[in-house]
């Protein structure tokens, strides 16, 4: 019940970090859509956006300072450590593989590696979004008393 | 999560489609020594060309012709003294399309335009998921 607990007293962490995860695997389905749309075009260099790691380290200072968090009393002030995800939300953004091509015309898009990045893509964007769901349901009961 | 994906991976399958129609304008004529006016003029084979299409605040997107080209490869000559179109020689110039070729690019055509479709499913999957939350 603990992580609950956290999470009931503050409410926006966890709507916060599901809204990073989707936005994130989001912009993923895009660029991996760009790479399987251009498999046979010359010169293309695979897209690819890695938020995972800037996420989970921003949950653990987030986790670790969660408890004597300051108020923020003007907009200058250090955040104190405050969670700060919406901050990754907007740096997102999509990387340009330099990586070696199989190609001879210079394109490193490798289909069979872009079929597992989209399914799997899709199923960690289907588990995340029932968890926002299941996320929401609690709440609601909270709210309702059970 | 908005509609991009799909957008970009139906450039795709227009772009492919279209290089379907390139290849089998190909095969069509793999024997056709005259234009459509009924002139003697050997047919070409047609090459495209793909490009991408960027979206600048992102720097990702599909897919588009670049242009379809003619081939400047080499006719093949074949001596056939009796057709009406050989020339002083005997020989008929036949267009350079090769069926092997076209057949190897319409399998490149038919695997990625797969592809785009098999995204497309996962996309919506996705859509439908996040309509539920």
């Amino acid at each position: 019940m603990d992580s609950i607990d956290t999470n009931i007293n503050n409410p926006q962490k966890t709507a916060d970090t599901l809204e990073v995860a989707l936005k994130g695997l989001s912009m993923r389905s895009q660029a991996i859509s760009g790479n399987i749309a251009n498999i046979n075009t010359p010169g293309y260099k695979r897209r690819t956006l890695d938020f995972e790691q800037t996420l989970t380290k921003q949950i653990q200072k987030g986790n670790s300072y969660s408890d004597i968090a300051m108020e923020k009393t003007h907009d200058d002030h250090f955040s104190n450590a405050i969670f700060e995800i919406n901050e990754i939300k907007d740096k997102m953004a999509m990387e340009i593989s330099n990586e070696e091509s199989f190609h001879n015309n210079g394109n490193n898009v490798d289909i069979d590696r872009e079929m597992i990045e989209l399914a799997k893509t899709g199923l960690k964007f289907k588990a995340v979004s029932q968890m926002t769901k299941k996320y929401y349901e609690l709440t609601r009961g909270i709210i309702r008393g059970g | 999560m908005d509609l991009h994906s799909l957008d970009t991976a139906a450039t795709a399958l227009v772009s492919q489609r279209l290089k379907m129609d390139v290849i089998s304008g190909n095969l069509a004529n793999i024997t056709t020594t005259h234009d459509s006016a009924g002139n003697p003029n050997t047919y070409r084979r047609k090459v495209l060309s793909f490009k991408t299409i960027l979206d600048e605040k992102n720097n990702v997107g599909g897919v588009t012709v670049n242009k379809i080209a003619e081939d400047n490869g080499d006719l093949k000559a074949v001596y056939e003294p009796g057709h009406p179109d050989a020339d002083e020689q005997g020989y008929v110039y036949y267009p350079n399309v090769s069926a092997d070729k076209e057949m190897v690019d319409m399998i490149m055509a038919k695997t990625a335009y797969e592809a785009n479709v098999k995204a497309i499913q996962v996309f919506k999957g996705m859509f439908n998921a996040a309509l539920e939350i």
